[in-house]
């Protein structure tokens, strides 16, 4: 039984590892408090040394067992490609937003998010004028919410 | 005939110039950065001033909360904004709080001052079966067992810190005397005050209003110039020969380097604001008491509380 | 002056409706409604302008679920606590039925919270009277732990709670106010937007996840429409459920109204700790849903506690109206009920009206408005969701540099959601993570560093035992289970 999961896993516990040991190298910097006590260090030390325990002991358990590389066989490169473009997407969306304004740019990004998820170019069209129309009559017309 | 003409133009001077002046300013919606988020002190006065405002200049006036950073996007957001009088905000406390001036690297001297709009002078409260019954009897107890009672109100070097700082400095102690307990906000600390975690707290007098009147605490003194309307009977530091005063504040206030004629503009209409009656109607229920002062007054004001917090920065290393 | 008037009651009702949209959509909170509304309030008499309130307040905490129901973004971090439960009910039965969960029970949650209220306020404000930092903390960590041990997995649970806890550590320490991870950046000073979090952790992830889950060939098959209608399942199925758990439903609500007075987290608090417990037992999707909903509910009761009895606002809400009590001549305290009781009475039975009327009201509204979103294809439907949660993050503090954050914070759901790792513990670590912080850093500052000060309390001591007494209990459950299993 091969589990898809675990590339998936280990890398989260790869990155809880690295956040653990980044947290607890830069509250190193913070000052102490006037008696000399771990002052605003104390708490990310704290939590630094819950996900090291964390995240070796499940590295560990994923790493014994089996499969592992049959498991790598089940991502989907194409599709974390598509995720890696609506991200992209979403990151140029502040450069955007000067230019297009906030309607704009999300109309774009609903745009891409339809045709990544395989919607055909009319129907993905029409779906983004519509939410443009409805974050307009909605937040701004009705709600007053400013944007 | 003469007489028809002659009215006439002096009526067409009058309009003349009174486009002329229209159109200098403003012609166009006035945008009013909000540092802080929708709900708080600020952007309940913010927003049910700006109709009032927009009225009296004859343009919309738009509310828009620019959050994060502890306030320091906002700050930014009015210092940085164009001087023309169109991207104006409503500046608080911090502007001038060492701590936070450190951190932020904004100061008063990034704004054209407006208008005081608001001060939230802050209390002495104690609970309502402390030992002290006068603010002469807990200066002693202090003075006689320095470090023995413990302070809250808000975080460390946050502004009611600097509340108490001010006030043990002027009866000559130091920050240990009566150390502080951080706490995550006022609310915070008058639930650790009830609950005797700490023996005293230093939060604007409305904070404590509802707790005082409800009998759980009380007000041993008020750091303000003069005794408080709602409250008479409760001295003020200054009469009891501590002179020390301490609130926080709303101020409007605009980009440095905003023209004079225009910022003269805004403190006419600021001054005319405050006084409309749903306003100060709106600002009773919310507790928030309207202090208004003019551009020059405001000025000075600012000035002088950016003195009084630079010398306090010292007492805290 | 009345709160029965036909004016009031149609006041209630708009405010009902506003603050639903506001609750059901990414990005805007139930706070926002209010600041939005106030220019309009001070035009308004205070018994309308009051009325309105009311309204909005019911149903903006509420309505979080209707978002979470729909579109896997909850409104509210009270909602985030049976935020998959109650979606997953929505895509395998019909989005009426869970709804239908939420709305009744929320209404009934809220209606022993209020009875709680006004029966038994002044002990329960003895109770609160009680509780300094040291009892906070052991609340808040009871809050924790059943959150690590309600995990499928323990390591899991731990890395999620660590890396929200740790999320939550960036910007100015809730103690000391030295700015933490911030790397220079302003924008991390005041730390991360909750709201931004929800979002992405919970709307963008889904976007993806469905992303990643996309078959060229292999559409996933359009859901066939439910033969009952919306009603049938909204009140029907809906209304029988609760019926069935009544003695759950009242258990959760009395434990939400006594966490509610917890200031500024408690109907999150309570929601998740009785959700916790709720998976701890095994139950089912219906029965976390339900037990979340209704304490979450019971616990806005809860705020009231303090607010009317010793004065103290537990959040911005709370401190509005409080402010408009005290202009009206209205004292909180012990004499409120002896001087205003018939003032007190009638706000209650508002708030009861609030409750019984316009939860359900605007549940079915929102019940029958998802089931026809639904027909749209989900690829149309996943679309507008990303727009939306652009729009939803933008909104809340007009910084492009939330975006950005969107980014790499909806990146770590997908990963975590895809690992199998809990994402909605993650979003209890940020809420309760800056809490624990402060009352732990608040009882050491308080007592110079004297641990043994945290078990010197009667009330803490309880709390303590409560602590040990779950970790135990739940370690020895969970030996007990993976023993079969080991040869």
């Amino acid at each position: 039984m091969v589990n898809p999961a675990r590339p998936f896993e280990l890398l989260v516990c790869l990155i809880a590892l690295a956040l653990g040991l980044a947290a607890w190298l830069i509250s190193d910097t913070f000052p102490r408090t006037a008696e000399g006590y771990l002052g605003p260090a104390l708490f990310p030390k704290l939590l630094a040394v819950g996900l090291a325990a964390a995240s070796l002991s499940l590295l560990y358990r994923n790493l014994r067992l089996p499969g592992l590389a049959a498991s790598f066989g089940l991502l989907a490169w194409g599709n974390l490609l598509r995720i890696g473009s609506v991200l992209l997407a979403l990151l140029l969306t502040p450069w955007a937003l000067d230019r297009l304004g906030l309607l704009g740019s999300a109309g774009l990004l609903v745009l891409l998010s339809c045709l990544l998820l395989g919607a055909r170019w009319l129907e993905a069209l029409l779906n983004a004028l519509f939410m443009v129309a409805f974050v307009y009559v909605v937040f701004v017309q009705l709600l007053k919410v400013p944007l | 005939m003469k007489r028809v003409f002659g009215i006439l133009a002096v009526v067409a001077v009058l309009a003349l110039t009174l486009v002329a002046l229209g159109q200098r300013y403003p012609v166009r919606p006035i945008t009013l950065i909000v540092p802080w988020s929708p709900g708080g002190s600020t952007d309940l006065t913010a927003r049910s001033l700006a109709p009032v405002l927009g009225n009296i200049l004859g343009q919309p006036v738009q509310v828009v909360n620019r959050t994060g950073g502890g306030g320091a996007i906002g700050h930014a957001a009015i210092a940085q904004g164009d001087p023309n009088g169109y991207t104006i905000g409503i500046i608080t406390l911090e502007v001038v709080l060492p701590a936070w001036v450190n951190q932020t690297k904004i100061n008063a001297d990034a704004f054209t001052p407006i208008a005081l709009l608001v001060l939230n002078p802050v209390a002495i409260v104690v609970r309502k079966d402390a030992p002290w019954k006068t603010a002469q009897e807990f200066i002693a107890d202090i003075k006689a067992n320095p470090g023995k009672y413990k302070a809250s109100g808000t975080a460390r070097a946050g502004s009611y810190d600097y509340a108490r700082l001010g006030f043990l400095k002027k009866i000559g102690l130091k920050d240990a005397a009566l150390p502080w307990v951080p706490a995550q906000g006022a609310a915070a600390a008058l639930q650790e005050l009830i609950s005797g975690g700490i023996n005293v707290a230093f939060v604007s007098i409305g904070e404590a209003s509802a707790l005082v009147k409800a009998g759980e605490a009380r007000y041993l003194a008020f750091m303000t110039d003069r005794r408080f309307p709602a409250f008479p009977d409760v001295p003020t530091l200054k009469e009891l020969g501590v002179d020390w005063t301490f609130a926080s504040f709303l101020m409007a206030a605009a980009p440095k380097h905003t023209l004079p004629s225009v910022a003269r503009q805004l403190d006419q209409a600021f001054a005319k604001a405050v006084q409309d009656p749903e306003f100060v109607r709106f600002m009773n229920n919310a507790n928030l008491v309207i202090n208004h002062l003019n551009f020059d007054q405001t000025k000075a004001f600012l000035a002088e509380r950016n003195r009084a917090m630079a010398e306090l920065a010292d007492e805290l290393k | 002056m009345s709160f029965f008037s036909l004016e009031s009651f149609l006041a209630m009702m708009l405010g009902a409706l506003y603050g639903a949209l506001f609750g059901s959509l990414p990005g805007l909170t139930a706070t926002l409604a209010i600041s939005l509304f106030i220019p309009i309030a001070i035009f308004l008499d205070p018994t309308v302008a009051f009325s309105a309130i009311i309204g909005i307040t019911a149903t903006a905490i509420f309505a979080g679920d209707i978002g979470a129901t729909a579109m896997r973004i909850p409104g509210t971090p009270a909602s985030a606590a049976y935020t998959e439960e109650i979606h997953q009910i929505g895509k395998e039965r019909s989005p009426a039925f869970a709804l239908g969960i939420s709305a009744l029970s929320s209404a009934l949650g809220s209606l022993v919270g209020v009875v709680i209220l006004i029966g038994g306020s002044l002990g329960l404000a003895q109770v609160a009277k009680q509780f300094s930092s040291f009892e906070y903390f052991w609340l808040v960590l009871l809050g924790i732990v059943s959150g690590v041990f309600a995990s499928p997995s323990m390591a899991k649970g731990l890395i999620a709670f660590g890396v929200g806890m740790l999320i939550a550590t960036i910007g100015y320490d809730p103690a000391l106010g030295t700015p933490r991870f911030n790397f220079g950046n302003p924008n991390l000073l005041g730390g991360i937007s909750f709201i931004v979090a929800l979002i992405a952790f919970f709307g963008v992830a889904e976007v993806l996840n469905n992303i990643y889950s996309y078959h060229k060939s292999h559409q996933p098959a359009e859901k066939p429409i439910p033969k009952r209608s919306v009603a049938q399942e909204f009140f029907g199925a809906g209304g029988r459920l609760v019926w069935k758990e009544r003695r759950l439903l009242l258990r959760s609500s009395l434990l939400g109204t006594f966490i509610g007075f917890l200031p500024g987290a408690g109907s999150d608090l309570a929601a998740w700790i009785s959700s916790n417990f709720t998976r701890l037992r095994r139950g089912s999707k219906e029965q976390v849903t339900l037990s979340g909903a209704s304490s979450n509910n019971a616990a806005v009761a809860g705020t009231w506690i303090p607010a009317l009895s010793l004065g103290i606002p537990g959040d911005t809400l709370t401190a509005i109206v409080l402010g408009m009590f005290l202009t009206m001549g209205i004292t909180p305290g012990p004499d409120l009920f002896a001087k205003n009781l018939g003032f007190v009475v009638q706000l209650y039975m508002a708030f009861i009206l609030a409750s019984l009327l316009m939860m359900p009201l605007v549940g079915y509204l929102g019940a029958a408005l998802i089931s026809t979103l639904l027909r749209i294809p989900m690829r149309l439907l996943l679309g507008a969701v990303m727009g939306l949660c652009l729009v939803g993050a933008y909104a809340i503090n007009r910084n492009p540099f939330d975006l950005y954050l969107l980014v790499v914070l909806g990146l770590l759901g997908l990963l975590m959601q895809r690992g199998g790792f809990p994402v909605g513990q993650l979003i209890l670590g940020m809420v309760l993570g800056p809490l624990l912080e402060q009352y732990l850093m608040m009882s050491l500052i308080k007592t110079q560093w004297d641990l043994t000060a945290f078990f010197s309390r009667p009330v803490a001591v309880v709390l303590a035992v409560c602590n040990l007494l779950l970790i135990v209990g739940m370690l020895w459950l969970r030996g007990q289970r993976a023993r079969p299993n080991n040869p």
